[in-house]
């Protein structure tokens, strides 16, 4: 490929997929993963609202989610996709298992970020006559937020490694196209600038999610 | 006002019991400043957090203002806690919030409507003298400074009772002073009922009126603070106090000659502010000379000591400690020959 601008061209389709099937994909995968979270810390041993059957049924739900690799996952998701979107090939559909592969991971984060507040403050807010809800949004989030952000972050980062892998069965994306010139067609020049995007990428949501946290810690 | 009543509370750590309270009674009047104090391990935490059942007691009661704390529902609780003010050790204040917002948290807590919050924020503020550090983050704090914003935000709900679990213990000297001034302040303006858990003698010494010491989960003696630094009976007192920088007389420097006893004088409230060496001098012509000696003053009263030495003749000196035992002093011959 000897031209610039051709080469932009086959890259812009490609890049919004990508861009398009993060968002989403983190999107839902939080609003999954998060709430999931907090019940894992408020339920678990010692939590504000201890239930240790309830924690020990979403703690195995959880890992037996993230044990699968994702492009059995997402084969295994075919039927849930098709259900959803409609189908089973093309950027929406491939949102279905990247949610669903990154709302355990999630789940983690929130949890491992929660647990890091010292308990010295939850205690502070229960001697205030604080109800759970209060110690979960006044107490939990806003001083784990930080650690939340950065999560975040690295949820981020893993989707679009995910969505890449998503494009080599039918996903669409940068990681389609890198796979489709780059390899079928030894275009080397095309899977290189592929990469370069998707780094690119990466270091853009690493910063601003380090600025970010910084921004929100005090 | 708090009146607790055989309480008892078992920890299982690794499948053996720890007995951390047996059988507690203590009755705390309203309004005092009421202090327990212990060696760690003896179980003077997990007594004060039983009151507002931060920890469960496992059996006992503890009555509240008329009320069975033991006994009170998950809500029920809630409202007892916004009334019942606690400050702890590590300040424990949330870094996410400035000072006015940790002191916000508690009025949000306690249902307060909105638009009286930042009034009530100033109110508070103003209490405990950091106005000027209203919208500083607790990271900009100093030790003192965070143990501040941690009392403007227990008393902002206005509740009857303080408790304090080692709240200057992670302070130097002369920032706990200045935190226990607060707190005998705050007491005698608003009369609120001061529970505090120290394992320092001095913290008790300086604003106590009572104390309970506790050895091994029971109370081994309660009583006024004057009674006992005077004359502790437990161990755990007596230990305690020897850490502290008592009057103190190195017996190999005591000058020794015969004739001439050494004798310690300990005074107590009522008499600590009376002529009585003088007026034994002049009575009996006996020589005092006088070696060390130390006055502390507790809230309600003054207790001292000295130690002297005493010349004259046989006479004198036993009409002149005879005379000072008459005044309600006791008296200790440290050294005759």
């Amino acid at each position: 490929m000897d031209n610039l601008a051709e080469l932009a061209g086959l890259l812009a389709t490609p890049t919004w997929e990508t861009l398009y099937m993060v968002f989403f994909s983190t999107l839902f995968a939080t609003l999954m993963g998060f709430p999931l979270g907090i019940v894992l810390v408020v339920s678990e041993k010692d939590g504000i609202l201890e239930n240790e059957y309830l924690y020990r049924v979403l703690d195995g739900i959880v890992n037996v989610l993230r044990s699968f690799p994702f492009i059995i996952l997402m084969i295994v998701l075919f039927p849930l996709s098709r259900f959803v979107v409609g189908t089973t090939i093309g950027t929406t559909a491939s949102i279905v298992p990247l949610a669903i592969a990154a709302a355990p991971f999630v789940a983690r984060v929130v949890e491992s970020a929660l647990k890091e507040v010292d308990h010295g403050l939850v205690e502070a807010a229960v001697s205030m006559g604080s109800s759970p809800k209060e110690i979960i949004f006044k107490v939990l989030v806003p001083e784990a937020l930080p650690s939340l952000v950065l999560g975040e972050t690295l949820t981020v980062i893993n989707i679009i490694g995910y969505s890449a892998m998503a494009g080599a069965i039918g996903g669409g994306g940068l990681g389609d196209l890198a796979v489709r010139y780059g390899f079928h067609r030894f275009q080397t020049d095309v899977l290189i600038a592929a990469v370069i995007v998707i780094i690119v990428m990466v270091q853009a949501i690493q910063g601003a999610g380090n600025a970010l946290a910084r921004r929100v810690s005090h | 006002m708090i009146e607790i009543k055989n309480v008892g509370k078992t920890f299982n750590s690794g499948g053996k019991g720890l007995e951390a309270l047996r059988d507690i009674s203590l009755h705390i009047k309203a309004g005092e400043i009421f202090g327990i104090i212990g060696l760690s391990g003896a179980g003077k935490s997990t007594l004060l957090r039983a009151v507002n059942r931060l920890g469960e007691p496992d059996s006992g009661e503890i009555i509240l203002g008329g009320t069975d704390v033991t006994k009170l529902g998950p809500g029920e609780l809630r409202s007892l806690r916004r009334k019942v003010g606690m400050i702890f050790q590590h300040f424990n204040l949330l870094s996410s919030r400035t000072v006015s917002g940790n002191v916000a948290f508690a009025l949000e807590v306690g249902k307060w409507p909105r638009k009286d919050i930042s009034r009530r924020v100033a109110e508070m503020l103003e209490l405990v003298g950091l106005s000027d550090k209203a919208d500083s983050y607790p990271s900009q704090l100093s030790g003192g400074q965070k143990q501040r914003v941690g009392i403007a935000r227990a008393l902002a709900n206005k509740p009857s009772v303080l408790l304090s679990d080692e709240a200057t213990s992670a302070l130097d000297p002369k920032t706990t002073q200045s935190i226990l001034a607060l707190l005998e302040d705050i007491n005698r303006k608003m009369g609120i009922t001061v529970v505090l858990v120290t394992h320092e003698m001095g913290v008790i010494r300086q604003i106590c009126h009572r104390v309970a010491v506790l050895e091994a989960g029971k109370v081994a003696e309660i009583g006024n603070v004057r009674d006992v630094f005077m004359r502790p009976k437990s161990r755990t007192a007596r230990e305690l106090l020897s850490h502290l920088p008592r009057m103190s007389y190195d017996v190999d420097k005591l000058p020794k000659e015969p004739g001439k006893p050494v004798v310690t004088f300990s005074f107590n409230g009522g008499t600590a502010d009376q002529p009585i060496i003088s007026r034994a001098i002049k009575t009996t012509g006996a020589e005092i000379n006088i070696l060390s000696g130390e006055i502390d003053n507790l809230p309600a009263s003054q207790v001292g000591s000295l130690t002297v030495q005493l010349a004259g003749t046989e006479e004198e000196i036993a009409g002149a400690l005879s005379y000072i035992r008459s005044q309600n002093v006791e008296t200790e011959v440290i050294w005759n020959g």
